[in-house]
């Protein structure tokens, strides 16, 4: 590695742990400009500043409007970047892991699931967030669309809470429990409940779902 | 006595702000009909996007039209539930699970235990309203547990107004229960922030206006994640959604009871977790019963909520200062009593200390008599220097029960006394009274036979329609 590629991966790095936007952005114009390679540029540059504003964040030194902000402007450097990356052959590309998460049918409560969809992109998942009142079978499609490895499940709702189970008899039915660990949460659930519809793990808040996710499913 | 933090100037921003956000950005409204009746009323409606912009003059119409006061029948006309005005009204709250006073565990509850609920919070007379206690039942399906309790409460409690849900399929039959006690419910509707209705909100609101209920409009934000962290922009955005739902409701049912609700928290920025039982929580409690009186528009609070587990000193302080602030604010009925840890358990021991806690509440609304009795100028006077005492005077013994409010519960006792007793703390004391007020026998149903008979009937009928849990 070269001096310079050294100094534009720090820059890469900095600019996401300080929420830098635009330090990002040039850094990996810059990057492109060098001919450093945009893969590299987001593994060890981005990511690696996301891995520790992570770190710190378990450890209570930041705040969830500061890794939250960080994966923001990982995310804008790294479209950027990733433009370069379209015409690789697969495989070649960026592996990341997918997960899939969505609130239940009939509830429409957003706030948890879409903290959880945050902090996980902020962990280096690919996301796909269904949004609310998402059926089994919407479940079901996201997953066989996007090769998910998780599929996130949340309910507010007492009422709701038996979709959850409906929705892994769903990923059952179509042969895909075996490929995705299903963690659920939510006010309604417990770690009981979710032992008793066969969930692979209960997340009590984002922080907690997002250090369980990275466990049953762990990095490339 | 009440409490203004917000001066007259930053009332009349936060409605102008209101009426600017809800012209120029609007509100979304995931329900075809509530559109059409909205776009009939004059406002510029985006079919496809399913967004509402307000005219500013209907808005403020609608507002005038909301009742400043008004009574809800209950089943029996003496506890009928005045609303409005000075006066506060508390109201128990409503949760998951169930923490056993026999046992210490936390668990599910059972249609039993929902009766139990009902039935003690039916004697505690500084508690004036029931809610649901339970979200669901271990003993009957999902589903139908709403439709259970709502006619467990109007066949046990004589100070039973219902509470309807805005639940996807429980507004109809609980609407039917409550034609056949004769009763008007508070139905819960609330805005999904930020700036939306959901299909059943917006459902609930069409379909309990229409049917004369009285409907309590929400605003849910999680500062700092639904809404924006500042307590001022909290505020705002939350009018903007509670008065895009009271148009909704004075459109389809003009000078109908609408109730003005808050149920707002900080997220906590450590876990994404809701901090419910948050200080802002209680700043905000005071500021929204302030705008309630701005508007005239009865208020009513979810709040107090605690974080904590137990009915403990964390539980004690949290919602001590919630509750004092939002009754002090000027909220008409605050539903609280015994619920602990956010909304997830409902806990009997909590339920007699907040029966304690309303009784003190009330008290410090009452403020200060001022009257010349009440100044007893000329009492000073007679009884003059020492060794005058005023306990033998009849002024004393005429007026000290209009002035000094008697604990139900806490204790007064000196050392000697409350160690001979066996030196409990006061959970322990609402513990023992909890298990003798349980001990007492369940009363039978209190309505007239053709009307328990119909409400079997309807209660048979949601079962069939909704079926086994699934």
């Amino acid at each position: 590695m070269t001096l310079e590629a050294g100094t534009i991966l720090d820059a890469l790095k900095k600019a996401v742990i300080e929420c830098s936007e635009p330090e990002a952005v040039a850094a990996a114009r810059l990057a492109l400009e060098s001919g450093l390679d945009p893969l590299v540029a987001i593994e060890q540059g981005l990511a690696v500043g996301l891995k520790e504003v992570g770190e710190a964040f378990a450890r209570g030194d930041v705040f969830l409007p500061d890794i939250v902000m960080s994966g923001e402007t990982m995310k804008a450097a790294s479209a950027i970047l990733e433009a370069e990356l379209k015409d690789r052959p697969p495989g070649e590309g960026r592996r990341v892991r997918t997960a899939v998460v969505g609130t239940v049918r009939n509830d429409i409560h957003d706030i948890g699931k879409s903290l959880v969809a945050l902090l996980l992109s902020c962990s280096g998942w690919k996301v796909v967030d269904l949004g609310t009142d998402t059926s089994a079978q919407q479940f079901v499609d996201a997953v066989l669309v996007s090769q998910a490895q998780m599929v996130g499940l949340s309910s507010l709702l007492t009422t709701t809470a038996p979709e959850m189970g409906r929705t892994i008899a769903a990923l059952k039915e179509r042969g895909l429990r075996e490929q995705v660990a299903v963690m659920v949460g939510g006010g309604a659930i417990t770690q009981t409940y979710a032992e008793q519809i066969g969930a692979d793990a209960y997340g009590v808040d984002a922080s907690d779902a997002v250090r369980k996710a990275n466990i049953l499913v762990v990095a490339p | 006595m009440m409490l203004n933090p917000l001066s007259q100037p930053q009332l009349e921003e936060i409605h102008g702000f209101t009426l600017e956000i809800l012209q120029k950005t609007g509100v979304k409204f995931e329900h075809e009909e509530a559109l059409r009746i909205l776009g009939d009323a004059g406002c510029d409606v985006d079919a496809e996007k399913q967004l509402v912009r307000f005219p500013p003059a209907l808005v403020e119409e609608c507002i005038r039209r909301v009742p400043s006061s008004f009574s809800l029948r209950g089943v029996e006309r003496p506890h009928d539930l005045q609303l409005g005005g000075a006066r506060v009204t508390f109201s128990s709250g409503t949760a998951v699970d169930i923490l056993d006073t026999r046992t210490g565990e936390r668990r599910a509850p059972t249609l039993r235990d929902a009766l139990d609920f009902i039935r003690v919070i039916d004697g505690l007379d500084r508690i004036h309203h029931i809610f649901v206690p339970f979200g669901v039942l271990a003993d009957k399906p999902k589903e139908v547990a709403f439709e259970w309790q709502t006619a467990l409460t109007f066949r046990h409690a004589k100070k039973s107004v219902g509470h309807g849900v805005a639940f996807p399929g429980c507004a109809k039959w609980q609407i039917e229960m409550a034609d056949v006690v004769g009763a008007q419910m508070i139905a819960g509707a609330g805005a999904v922030p930020p700036l939306s209705y959901s299909f059943a909100m917006a459902d609930a609101i069409l379909r309990f206006s229409r049917t004369k209920h009285c409907v309590s409009v929400s605003q849910a934000i999680a500062c700092g994640a639904t809404g924006p962290v500042t307590l001022a922009g909290t505020l705002i955005q939350g009018n903007a959604e509670i008065m895009a739902g009271i148009t909704l409701s004075q459109i389809v049912s003009p000078g109908n009871p609408n109730m003005y609700c808050s149920y707002t928290a900080p997220l906590d920025m450590r876990t994404g977790g809701m901090a419910v039982g948050a200080v802002e929580s209680a700043i905000l409690g005071a500021a929204v019963g302030q705008i309630t009186r701005f508007y005239r528009i009865p208020g009513r609070t979810l709040f107090p909520q605690v974080n904590a587990m137990l009915p403990d000193q964390q539980s004690g302080i949290e919602r001590a200062i919630q509750l004092i602030m939002t009754a002090l604010g000027g909220i008409s009925i605050i539903c609280f009593a015994g619920q602990i840890d956010d909304e997830k358990t409902m806990c009997f021991e909590q339920l007699l200390i907040d029966h304690e806690l309303a009784g003190m509440v009330a008290r410090v609304m009452e403020g200060i008599d001022f009257s010349g009795a009440a100044r007893a100028v000329d009492l000073i006077h007679e009884v003059g220097p020492v060794p005058g005492n005023f306990l033998v005077k009849s002024h004393t013994r005429d007026n000290w029960k209009k002035e000094h409010v008697l604990p139900a519960l806490f204790n007064r006792a000196t050392f000697e006394q409350w160690y001979a007793e066996g030196a409990k703390d006061i959970v322990a004391v609402a513990r023992e009274r909890a298990e003798q007020l349980l001990a007492e026998p369940v009363p039978e149903s209190r309505l007239p036979k053709d009307m328990d008979d119909e409400l079997t009937r309807i209660l048979a009928a949601v079962e069939r329609e909704k079926g086994p849990a699934g």
